[in-house]
């Protein structure tokens, strides 16, 4: 089949490879219909995730048909059109009991790995790095997904892929972050970066009743998505405005109730600090740049909620603790417990209060994915969001 | 609530299970140890400096403190001490404040912390003898700061001496120097078995994974180097084991131990070539998470032909490989089958992509 393949920084390949097999008894083989290539996959791209190695499967947002069904598998059915949660999670342990399923304790083999970095395993992730299992991706045309009967959820013909596609991830990471905001009427709350994953907290806060949402980016074309589709109420260009200057304008002094961080590890910035964690993560002093991070906890209200989404792998530097500690704010973050809103999320589709593909830009052929990670990490042609069809 | 049930744990573990370690140990573990092992005792990696002596913390940051004023401020520190500040000066406090940090570093993480208080002592020596030197053979000096500088030196020096004189009182994961030191626990000191010990929590009653357990024959599905295993009788097994697919173990097992439900105890027969204790203990996890599975193995790299095959599959990482086998038996028991992705199914690393058919392991 064709599949594509990490093969290094800032390269990626579509080759041929083995087709997958049946390797557990509660496994499926999908056909994939549809891929997509996440924010987090530029991290892969960008070389600074560890533990990947050359030839590795990219891909965790995914859906196809089933081709193939192992013998454990009493669900699913050859056939069956599904979304898969970009976690991989067995239904069976403590966590998965407790609905924290990328926090599985059973899906990530190399879960050594991961507690020597970070302390303990979370799950395993299709096609994110050896850490996270070594688990081959979705941009492929065929893949293989263990625990079919915890993780894929159907999907109705009347609706087209790109409808449903981004249940594996970005509309339930996107929610979740809002979720944790514990949002109220009358809740203001400010989203870093307006990607995918922005797009879709934006969407979900307005969803959940937040009043005022506020987008934070640097490309106009981002911000006016943030607005005219997912629903922002005022938008702050970065490059333009002083951000926590602007968000006082915005709320009255007292700072927003909650702010997300949609951005993550890779954070851009102007000016003294953006050159300042360059510099620090060139010469490996700290792994991430987290400008928005740090933006965010000084610009959040008086006890307010920091909800972080956005993909850290390892160490930052300067963490403003004092601001956090001495204002009492509460920091929640994770990967998305996909499974949970799978179903709810669905609901809103099915019943039209959101149409999750208003966020791509771009359709393109699986064998076009070198060409569409390069458009994506240099935001060329108002890239947002990239679809591949296999 | 956390740490009061983790002592609760731990001090039902010690009336459960303190006998089967400790009266039950084979022979070959309490004797004196054979030639040429003594240095092959590696870390205990729960006995730290951290827990067990504070001075050694204290002395830790003192250096960090000290190095880190002699490397910036070698000017000060120099009239401080009544020392002639000149560009000589500054460069011999530079480097000996480089000395104070490195040891403060060592001192402060985890391992061989008494490797780093000896260093201490040793750059004492030469602190004085430098301090000493300038009294003497520089008029330029200030005696009576220098004398001053000099007495605290002498006091930090035998703070040092005592704090690692005392350090080799403690069970200890250093080298033969620490080993052979006098001391109250000197047969423990000497003892060259090697401790492992791994722990995992599984959302199954007791009594199910004990009697998975209890057949011998399950642990070659769960175990990375174990191949097979023969059950004999009621109490003892034969074990075949493999280390890097090369190199094939056999032993003969006895079970020296064995409650329902709570704990199986364990060691190999005279003269067998994987010399070891061992025991599982199976306790219930608070909050209704299921049991606690601890595993605690003692295990002597012997000397001879095979050691150095033993001795390979003791040092590979051994807390890692057998707490990655307790996963994989929590993965058989939860979810009945053991995880596999396109990686972990190969020995030594291998992309993340479907595996050619010839390249499939078969089972």
């Amino acid at each position: 089949m064709k599949a594509n393949c990490w093969e290094g920084k800032k390269k990626v390949r579509v080759e041929t490879v083995p087709d997958p097999r049946i390797l557990n008894d509660g496994d499926a083989i999908l056909r994939v219909t549809s891929t997509a290539i996440c924010g987090s996959d530029l991290h892969l791209y960008n070389g600074l995730i560890p533990s990947m190695e050359k030839g590795d499967v990219l891909g965790h947002e995914f859906m196809g048909e089933v081709v193939e069904i192992g013998r454990g598998v009493k669900k699913l059915k050859v056939g069956d059109r599904v979304v898969v949660p970009f976690p991989i999670a067995c239904g069976q342990c403590v966590m998965c009991h407790e609905k924290l399923f990328s926090l599985c304790e059973n899906s990530n083999p190399n879960a050594w790995m991961a507690e020597g970095l970070w302390g303990h395993s979370p799950s395993g992730i299709f096609g994110y790095s050896h850490i996270l299992g070594g688990f081959a991706g979705g941009q492929a045309e065929f893949v293989r997904v263990p625990f079919a009967d915890v993780g894929p959820i159907k999907v109705p013909a009347s609706l087209r892929d790109e409808q449903v596609l981004f249940l594996s991830d970005i509309f339930p990471t996107g929610y979740m972050a809002a979720e944790m905001c514990e949002i109220k009427p009358g809740k203001v709350i400010a989203v870093w970066g307006a990607g995918p994953v922005g797009q879709f907290a934006i969407a979900s806060a307005r969803l959940l009743g937040a009043e005022r949402v506020i987008a934070i980016d640097r490309f106009d074309y981002r911000l006016n998505m943030a607005r005219d589709k997912a629903g922002a109420t005022h938008i702050i260009n970065y490059e333009e405005e002083n951000v926590h200057e602007a968000l006082r304008e915005l709320t009255g002094g007292r700072g927003p109730d909650a702010c997300i961080d949609a951005v993550g590890a890779e954070a851009h910035s102007h000016g003294v600090s953006y050159a300042y964690d360059r510099t620090k993560q060139a010469l490996m002093l700290e792994t991430e740049r987290p400008i928005a991070l740090r933006e965010a906890i000084r610009a959040c209200r008086n006890g307010g909620i920091v909800s972080v989404v956005g993909v850290y792998g390892g160490l930052i530097d300067k963490f403003p603790m004092g601001s956090l500690l001495n204002r009492g704010l509460t920091m929640r973050g994770g990967q998305c417990h996909v499974h949970r809103y799978l179903e709810p999320l669905l609901g809103h589709i099915e019943r039209g209060e959101i149409d999750p593909s208003f966020v791509i830009t771009h359709r393109m052929r699986l064998d076009q994915a070198p060409e569409a990670y390069e458009l994506f990490v240099k935001k060329q042609e108002n890239c947002e969001k990239v679809v591949l069809s296999a | 609530m956390e740490a009061r049930n983790d002592d609760q744990t731990r001090s039902s573990q010690s009336k459960v299970g303190a006998r089967a370690l400790d009266t039950l140990s084979p022979s070959a573990l309490t004797a004196p140890p054979r030639p040429g092992n003594q240095t092959r005792q590696p870390a205990r990696s729960r006995q730290t400096t951290r827990a067990t002596n504070p001075w050694a913390r204290g002395l830790g940051w003192f250096s960090i403190g000290l190095g880190t004023a002699e490397l910036l401020a070698p000017s000060q520190l120099a009239q401080l001490i009544g020392v002639r500040d000149s560009s000589r000066s500054r460069s011999i406090l530079r480097a000996l404040g480089a000395r104070e940090v490195a040891a403060g570093v060592g001192l402060l993480l985890p391992k061989r912390p008494g490797r780093y208080l000896w260093s201490r002592v040793a750059g004492d020596v030469v602190d004085l003898a430098l301090l000493g030197g300038a009294m003497a053979f520089d008029r330029r000096t200030d005696s009576q700061r220098a004398g001053l500088a000099l007495a605290a030196v002498a006091g930090v020096t035998a703070l040092d001496t005592w704090a690692s004189l005392r350090r080799q009182d403690e069970p200890d994961d250093d080298s033969a120097a620490l080993a052979r030191a006098t001391g109250p626990r000197r047969s423990k000191a000497q003892d060259p078995s090697v401790p492992v010990r791994a722990v995992i929590t599984i959302h199954r009653p007791a009594t199910e994974i004990y009697a998975f357990w209890r057949d011998f024959t399950n642990l070659a599905r769960f175990m990375t180097h174990v191949r097979s295993v023969e059950v004999k009788d009621r109490l003892r097994s034969r074990w075949h084991a493999s280390i890097t697919g090369r190199e094939e173990l056999e032993w003969d097992a006895v079970i020296t131990d064995d409650r329902p439900d709570h704990l199986i105890a364990w060691r190999s027969v005279a003269d067998a070539t994987f010399d070891h204790v061992g025991e599982v203990r199976f306790l219930p996890a608070p909050g209704g998470r299921g049991t606690e599975v601890h595993l605690k193995m003692n295990v002597l790299p012997p000397a001879g032909k095979l050691g150095k095959a033993v001795g390979k599959l003791i040092h590979r990482l051994p807390e890692q490989v057998i707490t990655s086998d307790l996963g994989r038996l929590k993965q058989l028991l939860e979810t009945g089958q053991v995880m596999k992705s396109d990686a972990s199914i190969h020995k030594g690393p291998h992309p993340a992509r479907p595996a050619a058919d010839d390249e499939h392991p078969t089972d």
